[in-house]
């Protein structure tokens, strides 16, 4: 993108060092006691719906989500379009299948919900394992990104910087996670979200004051600028339109349907509500905001192509991923004062959600290892370990995690990583969406079962996006210029989602009788906690 | 996906007798009543021993297919939507391409109606299940502190 101009550039970075002391303030004011595990897992549950929902939202909408979609409707309009419709559906998916029983379900983490009928080391480990493997990629993708933006804004250059930019900004990240737990991150989740509701809804209105209030004439435009014409507003430039390609675009869909909203950092805020009332109220909130946003965005998206082009756009970054950036740079141009303001307050608005929602990751896989890996694994055979030796471990788990998504982001910096946000998406889709919707739901749904769900829903998405043209074979590839797509999709749900069902299914009806029979006995005893949340006991 | 035999209760059978919830305002002209959902023990004793042994089963069965049926048509509904856009998108790019307003395609037309349409999913969802989930399962909590309270007394 054209460069900033240095009033935005000082303005910009004495707001993130400013953000940067605030929010760690108010982490570090908020932080749990000493050994207290309700506190640091769930808030004590005490989180109220209106509070809550706008947590759940901040969670969900990732920088991923804000940056690549906002990239994708700039550049392939109608397919953008879909995708993004396809994360406010997640959302909604979410609140009227899983989140009531979920919160019932769970405790902390997304082993204690797979776990809720009796206690099982080996999905305990699986559970831990799929929440690493979801989570790792989407976090690594944010990191980089978040080296690209910050170097960006500020106008550091080099890749030696951006190397220090990632390492600094992960520390960080890492810093929100092990000290405020899950009432510090939500603090910030809240904060992000209404900055960035904010700087969207201005954006937004700016685009429609600048075509006159009139859809028709920013179509028009957007076709107009696109380069595509009368494709833009058409199915097929994200996907070609050939007859897998409609079935791909079908299936990525619903990938994004299945999986965007099982991703173990929005889960884990099920469990911070009172009652099933309360996450229902929660999601309310979370699911009416996000559709207010996949509006805003479209907007975004479809006037940056109107105002900007797509020439300038592509040169901006891989897939698009600046165009937010640009849009609010070029918006107001005659005046320069208020583009200073402008660009000043979505970039700000966009380094929040980069912290808020590594920082949101971060302390979901975190939690997993502590108690999912430590307490329930590795130390069975002396008793549970003391809460506060857990909490200890928690917060070394955030580092434990941190350290490496901060070594794989410096490492891959340069490549155009979609790839990895797809997988993320594909691994919860195919493994954590069959798992929890059996466990939940099916009374003989056995161990068995769950295993098959999770491993084989994680292994075949991993191989099948490892064969797909989104990582070799096409010039948009991670790796352009080798040749092994063996599957012609971008996404591996059309395979791996089946996969994971039916294994889950299969699985379950090889174990034997009395594993199905026992299970619908553990079912049974547990179904009035799940379905009215009675005590536990 | 699940599968049982025995829980063809009519969950509406009972539909409008619950008093308000808690938190409503109280009509003009009434006292403000408490929320006490009738207790179990209140109702007369049965003529017949009852099919299903314990009471609070009964309140389960209830509370379990209100929750299954609110689930299953909402989920459906949201997918079958969904995905009839999506093939639509996808296998009907003639129709989609329809001009509406000006430039404003179908396509682009029937994917902005989708966000009322969410929001019109979850008002209706809090609603269904505020009025048929919530006094069901309010009633389960009540039958299983009962049965916790006769463990304890025992």
């Amino acid at each position: 993108m054209n460069s900033v101009d240095s009033t935005s550039q000082s303005l910009s970075f004495a707001i993130f060092a400013a953000l940067v002391s605030v929010t760690m303030l108010l982490c570090v004011m908020t932080s749990a006691e000493r050994d207290d595990l309700d506190e640091f897992y769930t808030g004590f549950r005490t989180l109220a719906p209106l509070r809550n929902g706008l947590a759940i939202a901040g969670d969900y909408i990732s920088a991923a989500t804000v940056l690549s979609t906002i990239g994708i409707i700039a550049l392939a309009g109608f397919d953008g379009l879909v995708l993004a419709l396809s994360t406010a559906l997640s959302l909604l998916l979410l609140m009227v299948l899983l989140a009531e029983p979920l919160r019932n379900a769970g405790r902390f983490t997304m082993g204690d919900a797979l776990t809720h009928r009796g206690a099982s080391r080996k999905v305990r480990l699986a559970a831990s394992a799929v929440t690493l493997a979801a989570l790792l990629p989407l976090m690594v993708f944010q990191l980089s990104g978040a080296g690209h933006l910050v170097t960006l804004v500020l106008g550091f250059e080099g890749s030696s910087v951006r190397t220090a930019v990632i390492i600094a900004l992960g520390l960080l990240m890492i810093g929100y996670a092990a000290i405020g737990g899950m009432k510090g991150t939500a603090l910030i989740h809240i904060i992000k979200l209404v900055v960035l509701l904010g700087a969207s809804l201005l954006l937004a209105l700016l685009v429609m004051d600048k075509v006159g209030w009139d859809v028709s004439r920013l179509m028009t435009l957007a076709d107009a600028r696109s380069g595509r014409g009368d494709a833009y507003s058409r199915s097929g430039l994200l996907i070609e339109a050939t007859s897998i390609g409609k079935v791909d675009l079908v299936f990525s869909a619903l990938t994004v349907v299945f999986g965007a909203a099982c991703l173990p950092h929005v889960t884990m805020r099920m469990f911070t509500a009172k009652d099933a009332p309360a996450i229902r109220r929660a999601m309310s909130y979370a699911v009416t905001i996000m559709a207010v946003f996949v509006l805003l965005i479209a907007i975004i998206g479809a006037g940056a192509t109107a105002l900007l082009g797509r020439d300038i756009i592509e040169a901006g970054g891989p897939q698009g991923s600046t165009a937010i950036l640009q849009l609010s740079q070029a918006i107001l141009a005659d005046s320069e004062a208020l583009s200073t303001l402008v660009f000043t307050t979505v970039a700000t608005a966009v380094f929040l959600t980069l912290l808020s929602s590594v920082a949101g990751m971060i302390l979901a896989c975190g939690n997993s290892l502590a108690h999912d890996l430590y307490a329930h694994v590795v130390a069975r055979r002396r008793d549970e370990p003391s809460p506060r030796h857990e909490l200890r471990l928690a917060r070394l788990a955030a580092f434990a995690v941190g350290l490496p998504a901060i070594a794989l982001a410096v490492l891959v910096q340069d490549k155009g990583l979609r790839a990895l946000i797809i997988l993320s998406f594909c691994i919860s889709a195919s493994a954590i969406a069959p798992a929890l919707v059996y466990g939940l739901f099916w009374r003989r749904f056995t161990r068995a079962g769950m295993l098959g769900s999770l491993i084989g829903g994680t292994v075949s998405a991993v191989v099948v996006m490892a064969f797909s043209t989104t990582v070799s074979g096409t010039p948009q590839s991670l790796f352009p210029d080798a040749d092994f797509d063996i599957f012609p999709l971008t996404t591996s749900g059309l395979i791996s989602m089946p996969v994971g069902f039916l294994l889950g299914w299969a699985c379950t009806f090889l174990s034997s009788p009395e594993a199905q029979e026992r299970q619908r006995h553990e079912y049974a005893a547990k179904e009035p906690r799940l379905l009215a949340g009675t005590r536990r006991g | 996906m699940s599968s049982n035999t025995h829980d063809q209760y009519e969950w509406f059978g009972d539909y409008g007798q619950y008093p308000p919830r808690p938190g409503h305002p109280p009509q003009p002209g009434h006292p403000p009543r408490p929320f006490h959902p009738p207790r179990p023990s209140h109702r007369p004793p049965p003529a017949s021993p009852p099919r299903v042994p314990a009471r609070d089963n009964t309140e389960l069965l209830r509370l379990r297919s209100a929750y299954r049926w609110l689930r299953r048509t909402m989920t459906v509904t949201v997918l079958a939507y969904f995905i009839g856009y999506l093939a639509m998108a996808a296998y009907l790019p003639g129709l989609m391409d329809t001009p509406l307003f000006g430039a404003l395609n179908l396509g682009v037309f029937l994917g902005l109606m989708l966000i009322p349409l969410t929001v019109l999913a979850v008002v209706s969802y809090e609603l269904i299940a505020r009025s048929t989930i919530d006094p069901a399962a309010h009633r389960v909590r009540i039958a299983d502190a009962e049965r916790r309270e006769g463990e304890e007394s025992r």
